[in-house]
C-alpha cells in the first residue's frame, strides 16, 4: 500500500519558482507520468518525492503520512535517475548488492537477492563485470535493478529512456509497464515525451512552468484538453488552434477568423460551447485527424484556404493550409490526391471541435 | 531538521574561520611589520602590537634609496635593481619555457614526434635542484652565464618547461582534430594551421600558461642563490642580504620587500585559479 | 595523393607528401625543448660522474677539465655510505615528508569536504585559503622566521617564551609548520577538484539506496578519488623531498646541523666547504635512488591502471 499525495508543494530557488503549489493525488499501484517540457518542474517534483530537494512549502504525505522532514535516505523510494547514476567503478554485482549493504542486510541473504534481480533484469551473465563496461541497456536494467532489490513500494523515473535508441525505447516501454505489473508498486515517471506517456500512464499529469495543467487518463487529456497548452502539448501533429471572434448575424451564431474566413456554427455541441462563451474573443481547435477536405462545399460551412504542402510520412500525410494566423493542418490517408495549389474547404466533424478563452487559455466546457 | 542543518553550518564557518586566520596569520603580520619603524622591529614580547605605534613609510625609504632617517646603517644597493631583475629574468624564463614547451607540446600532441619530451621534462621536476649543482654552476661559469640575466634566464626556462609543455599538451589535446584538418583540407600548410588555426583556439590557455610559468619563476629562490653574485641577484637572495652587523635582522625591510614580493604571484594566482589544479598537477587533473 | 599530383602539375620543387611535411615540422617544433633537456641533462651528467671519481674542489685553482690528476675512482662513494651526516639529513628529510605530507592530506582533506556544497562566502574563503601556495616560499621562510622569534607574536599569542629556531626538535617542528601551512592549500586544491569530480547523482543515487554519509564517503567518494589522492601524495611527497628554501632560510639548517636537510647539507658543502667532487657525487647517487624510486612507481602504478581495467572486477 502506497499512495502519493502533494499538497500545496512549493519549490523556490531564489528568484526562481520551479513548482508552484502543486497538488496532486497518486492512488496505490498506479502508474502515473509526469510529462512536459523542460524546465517545467517535472524533476523537481520528483526529487521533492524523493527527498533529495527540500520543499519550500506545502506536504508530501506516503498513505496519508507526511514525509517532507523524513531524509531522503530513510523514505525508501526507488529512483531511476535520467544518466543511471550506475555505480562504475564496482561491478554488476556490488551495484546490486549496494543498498542491501549498506542497509545491514545478512550476506546470505543478499546473496540470494541478487541472484533473483539478475534474474528478472536478465544480468546473471553480467554480474562480475565491472559495469563501466555494459552497454546502455545493460546499465538501464541494471538502474532498475539496483533500485527495485529493495522492495521500494514507491518508483520514481527520472527520463530513464532518453537516453535509448528509438527501437529499443519502444521495446523498455512494454518491458516497463510489465515489470510494475510484477512488482505491483507506484510508479511516477517524469518525460517529456508524450508518447511514453500515453502508452504507459494509467493517469498523466501534465506541467507547465512549475503548474499543473491537466491531470486525468491518456485519453481525457488527449480528448478534453483543460487548457490551450494541454490542448498544444498533447498530440503529434498538434492541434490547430485558430484566434478568432463569436458574432451574432441574425439568429445565427458565426465565428469569424478574420482573413481566414468565417464559419457558420451548425454542429450541436459546438453551439452548446459557444454558449457558454463569456468573452467575444476565442481560440478555436480542432485536430487535424478531425478535419476532412471538400471541394465545393456552401459558402460558411467550412473554411476555403490554399493548400501550402503535403507533407507525406508513410502510414498519413499532413496537408498545411492556410497562412500566418490561422494556418491549419489536416491528416489524410497515405493516397490523398490533394495538391499544392488548390482551395479547398476544411470542415471538422461533429463534436471534434473545442472552444478556449482567448485571454485565460481555459477551455470552455 | 533545520536546527541540524544550521548547527553544521555553525561548525563549517568555525572551522573555515579557523583555516582562514591560519592561512592570514603570518602574511598580516609581515605586512603589518612593512610599516613599523625601527623602534618596533624587535621589542619585548610585552611591548609587541600588530598594529604600528607610529606607521611609517621609512622602511620603503630605506630599501629604495638605501639611507633612512631611523636607521644609521645604509645600503650599497637599493631593492630596485633586485626588482628589476626579477622581473627581467622571470619574464625572459617565462618566455623560453612557453615558446619551447608550447612548440614541442604541439609537435608530441599532433604530429607524434619526441615520444621521450613528456616523461623526460617531467624528470626535470622530479631530482632536486641541488643534485644537479655542480655541473650547472661549473657550466654556467664555463659560458660565462653567473650573474647574467641570460644565464638564469636560461635555467628559468628549462626548470619551468616541464609545466609550460605539460599544460599545453594537455590544451592542444582538448581542442577538436576536426577544424585543422578542415584547414589542412583546404591547403594550408601544417605550419599555417598551427600559427592561424589552433594557437588563436588556445589564447586563454597561453595566458593561463604563462602566468603559471611566470609565478613558479618568480617564487625561486635556491637558482638565484646559486647562480648570481651581485648585479643580477633577485628579490629573495637580495632579501637575505638585509641584515648588518650592527642591527641584526632588518624586520621592517625584509617585510617591506616581501610584501612586494608576494603581490604578483597572489593577483595572478587569483586570476587563473580556475586552472591551477591543472597546473600544479601537470594536467593530470581539471577542475 | 592529392598534394603530389598537385605539386607535380605546378611543376615546383615540393617534393614531400603532407605526412612528411607535417613530421618535419613536428620535428622542428619539438626542437628548442629538446635542445634544452640534452642540455641540462646529457653533459651535466658525464660532468658530474666524471667530477665524482675525482677529489677536484675549486680551491685546487685548476679548471674542472684537469680534475683527472686527483682521479680517486669510487671514493667518494664509499665515503658516503659511511657518512652519518649524510644519513641523518636523509633521515631527517624523509621525517619532515613523513609528518608534512599526511598532516598536509588529512588537513587539506577535511576542508575540501566543506567546501563541496555552496554557502555564503565560499569564494572568497576559497581564494584566501589557497593564497599561501602563492607566497613566495623564500618570502614565506622570512615571515616564519619572524613570527617563530622568541620575541615573536607567536609566544606572545601563546603566552610562552619558547626559543623554537634555537632548539633541534623545535626548530624542525617550526620548519614543518611553516611546510604545512605553505603547502596545506595545494591538498585543499587538488583534493576539492577530486571531490567534485565524483558524479553528484551516483551520491544522490546511494543516498536513496539507504547509505549514509560515512558509508557514501568509503564507497563511493573514496574509490573514485583513488587516482587523484595518489597523484595529491605523490607530488607533495616529491616536492617535500626537495625541501630547502623554508629550511635553508628559517634555520639554515642549525642549530648546529639539527634540521640539516639533504638540500641544506649539500649547499653548505658547496659553499662552505667547496667539496665540489663530493657534492657532484652526492648528487649523482640521488639522482640515481630516485630514478629507481620512480621507476619503480611507474611500474606499480601502471600494473594498478591495468588492473583497474581489466574486464573482471577482483
Amino acid at each position: 500500500m502506497s499512495s502519493i499525495e502533494l499538497v500545496g508543494l512549493t519549490k523556490r530557488f531564489g528568484d526562481l519558482i520551479a513548482v508552484k503549489d502543486l497538488d496532486l493525488m497518486i492512488e496505490d499501484k498506479e502508474f502515473v507520468a509526469i510529462l512536459g517540457p523542460s524546465g517545467c518542474g517535472k524533476t523537481t517534483t520528483m526529487n521533492m518525492i524523493a527527498g533529495i530537494e527540500h520543499p519550500t512549502a506545502g506536504q508530501v504525505l506516503f498513505d496519508g503520512v507526511e514525509v517532507q522532514n523524513v531524509s531522503a535516505r530513510r523514505r525508501g523510494v526507488g529512483f531511476v535517475f535520467q544518466n543511471y547514476a550506475i555505480f562504475t567503478h564496482i561491478s554488476v554485482y556490488k551495484n546490486l548488492s549496494f543498498g542491501l549493504e549498506v542497509t545491514g542486510v545478512p550476506a546470505g541473504e543478499i546473496e540470494r537477492r541478487v541472484a533473483d534481480m539478475a534474474k528478472l533484469v536478465r544480468l546473471t551473465h553480467r554480474l562480475e563485470w565491472r559495469s563501466s563496461r555494459l552497454n546502455v541497456n545493460e546499465l538501464q536494467r541494471l538502474a532498475l535493478g539496483r533500485s527495485a532489490i529493495l522492495g521500494p513500494q514507491i518508483f520514481l523515473l527520472d527520463e530513464p529512456l532518453s537516453n535509448l535508441d528509438a527501437a529499443f525505447r519502444a521495446e523498455m516501454r512494454t518491458e516497463l509497464k510489465h515489470l510494475q505489473h510484477q512488482l505491483q508498486q507506484t510508479m511516477v515517471y517524469v518525460t517529456h515525451d508524450q508518447l511514453e506517456a500515453m502508452s504507459m500512464a494509467d493517469h498523466i499529469a501534465i506541467m507547465d512552468l512549475g503548474v499543473l495543467q491537466q491531470f486525468g487518463t491518456p485519453l481525457e487529456v488527449y480528448n478534453k484538453p483543460a487548457n490551450l497548452f494541454v490542448a498544444n502539448f498533447m498530440g503529434s501533429p498538434s492541434m490547430n488552434l485558430l484566434p478568432c471572434r463569436i458574432t451574432d448575424e441574425g439568429g445565427e451564431v458565426v465565428l469569424d477568423f478574420g482573413a481566414g474566413g468565417r464559419l457558420m456554427v451548425e454542429d450541436e455541441s459546438l453551439l452548446a460551447l459557444c454558449k457558454k462563451a463569456a468573452r467575444q474573443d476565442l481560440v478555436y481547435g480542432v485536430r487535424p485527424e478531425n478535419v476532412t477536405l471538400r471541394r465545393g462545399e456552401k459558402e460558411g460551412r467550412g473554411l476555403s484556404l490554399g493548400v501550402n504542402f503535403v507533407e507525406r510520412i508513410g502510414a498519413r500525410s499532413i496537408v498545411h493550409l492556410g497562412e500566418t494566423d490561422h494556418e491549419i493542418k489536416v491528416l489524410e490517408g497515405n493516397q490523398s490526391p490533394t495538391k499544392v495549389g488548390e482551395t479547398l474547404d476544411a470542415v471538422a466533424h461533429a463534436g471534434a471541435s473545442h472552444l478556449f478563452d482567448a485571454q485565460t487559455g481555459v477551455a470552455i466546457r | 531538521m533545520k536546527s541540524h542543518l544550521t548547527l553544521a553550518n555553525g561548525v563549517r564557518y568555525a572551522v573555515i574561520l579557523i583555516a582562514v586566520i591560519a592561512a592570514l596569520f603570518p602574511v598580516a603580520w609581515m605586512a603589518t611589520m612593512a610599516f613599523k619603524p625601527v623602534a618596533e622591529w624587535t621589542t619585548t614580547v610585552q611591548d609587541l602590537t600588530w598594529l604600528p605605534k607610529e606607521p611609517t613609510f621609512g622602511n620603503y625609504e630605506f630599501i629604495f634609496f638605501g639611507t633612512s632617517d631611523q636607521l644609521i646603517v645604509s645600503l650599497d644597493r637599493s631593492a630596485t635593481g633586485p626588482i628589476f631583475a626579477s622581473l627581467v629574468t622571470a619574464s625572459l624564463g617565462t618566455l623560453i619555457a612557453v615558446v619551447a614547451g608550447t612548440l614541442g607540446a604541439y609537435g608530441v600532441s599532433r604530429f607524434g614526434v619526441g615520444k621521450n619530451l613528456p616523461l623526460g621534462v617531467l624528470q626535470l621536476r622530479l631530482f632536486p635542484p641541488l643534485a644537479v649543482l655542480i655541473p650547472v654552476m661549473i657550466m654556467w661559469a664555463f659560458l660565462g652565464m653567473i650573474d647574467t640575466w641570460w644565464g638564469l634566464s636560461l635555467i628559468y626556462g628549462i626548470v619551468t618547461l616541464p609545466f609550460a609543455f605539460w599544460l599545453m599538451m594537455t590544451f592542444f589535446d582538448e581542442v577538436p582534430r576536426e577544424i585543422e584538418e578542415a584547414a589542412l583540407v583546404e591547403g594550408c600548410s601544417p605550419w599555417r594551421v598551427f600559427y592561424r588555426v589552433t594557437l588563436p583556439m588556445v589564447k586563454a590557455a597561453l595566458a593561463t600558461t604563462i602566468l603559471f610559468v611566470f609565478i613558479l619563476n618568480w617564487s625561486d629562490y635556491v637558482i638565484a642563490l646559486l647562480l648570481t653574485r651581485k648585479d643580477w641577484v633577485t628579490i629573495p637572495v637580495y632579501m637575505n642580504a638585509l641584515t648588518s652587523a650592527m642591527t641584526g635582522q632588518m624586520y621592517g625591510a625584509k617585510a617591506a620587500l616581501g610584501l612586494i614580493a608576494v603581490i604578483p604571484p597572489v593577483i595572478l594566482g587569483i586570476i587563473i585559479q580556475k586552472h591551477l589544479v591543472r597546473g600544479l598537477t601537470f594536467g593530470a587533473l581539471k577542475q | 595523393m592529392g598534394t603530389e599530383a598537385a605539386a607535380a602539375v605546378e611543376g615546383k620543387a615540393k617534393p614531400r607528401t603532407l605526412d612528411q611535411q607535417r613530421k618535419r615540422l613536428g620535428l622542428y617544433m619539438t626542437l628548442p625543448a629538446q635542445l634544452l633537456l640534452l642540455f641540462i641533462v646529457a653533459f651535466p651528467l658525464v660532468m658530474q660522474l666524471y667530477v665524482s671519481l675525482t677529489l677536484w674542489s675549486p680551491l685546487d685553482g685548476e679548471d674542472w677539465y684537469y680534475a683527472y690528476k686527483s682521479f680517486t675512482w669510487f671514493y667518494n662513494y664509499i665515503d658516503l655510505v659511511t657518512n652519518e651526516r649524510l644519513w641523518d639529513a636523509i633521515g631527517r628529510t624523509v621525517l619532515i615528508m613523513a609528518v608534512v605530507v599526511p598532516v598536509e592530506f588529512l588537513i587539506g582533506f577535511g576542508l575540501a569536504t566543506l567546501f563541496v556544497d555552496s554557502f555564503p562566502g565560499k569564494r572568497i574563503f576559497y581564494s584566501i585559503l589557497i593564497m599561501p601556495m602563492m607566497i613566495v616560499p623564500a618570502v614565506a621562510g622570512y615571515m616564519f622566521f619572524m613570527i617563530f622569534q622568541s620575541n615573536g607574536p607567536l609566544n606572545q599569542l601563546l603566552g610562552i617564551d619558547t626559543v623554537w629556531l634555537g632548539s633541534p626538535n623545535l626548530a624542525m617542528i617550526a620548519v614543518m609548520v611553516a611546510d604545512i601551512w605553505q603547502w596545506t592549500p595545494l591538498m585543499f586544491l587538488i583534493l576539492l577538484a577530486g571531490i567534485l569530480g565524483v558524479p553528484e547523482d551516483q551520491l544522490k543515487a546511494a543516498t536513496l539506496l539507504g547509505a549514509s554519509w560515512g558509508q557514501k564517503f568509503v564507497r563511493i567518494v573514496l574509490p573514485r578519488m583513488k587516482t587523484v589522492i595518489v597523484i595529491a601524495l605523490v607530488i607533495r611527497a616529491v616536492e617535500s623531498f626537495k625541501l630547502f628554501d623554508l629550511m635553508f632560510i628559517m634555520t639554515k639548517g642549525g642549530p648546529g646541523v639539527a634540521t640539516e636537510t639533504i638540500s641544506v647539507w649539500i649547499f653548505k658543502l658547496t659553499f662552505n666547504d667547496l667539496d665540489w667532487s663530493y657534492v657532484a657525487a652526492i648528487g649523482l647517487s640521488i639522482l640515481i635512488a630516485l630514478s629507481v624510486f620512480a621507476i619503480i612507481g611507474l611500474t606499480v602504478m601502471a600494473r594498478a591502471s591495468k588492473r583497474m581495467n581489466a574486464d573482471v572486477v577482483d
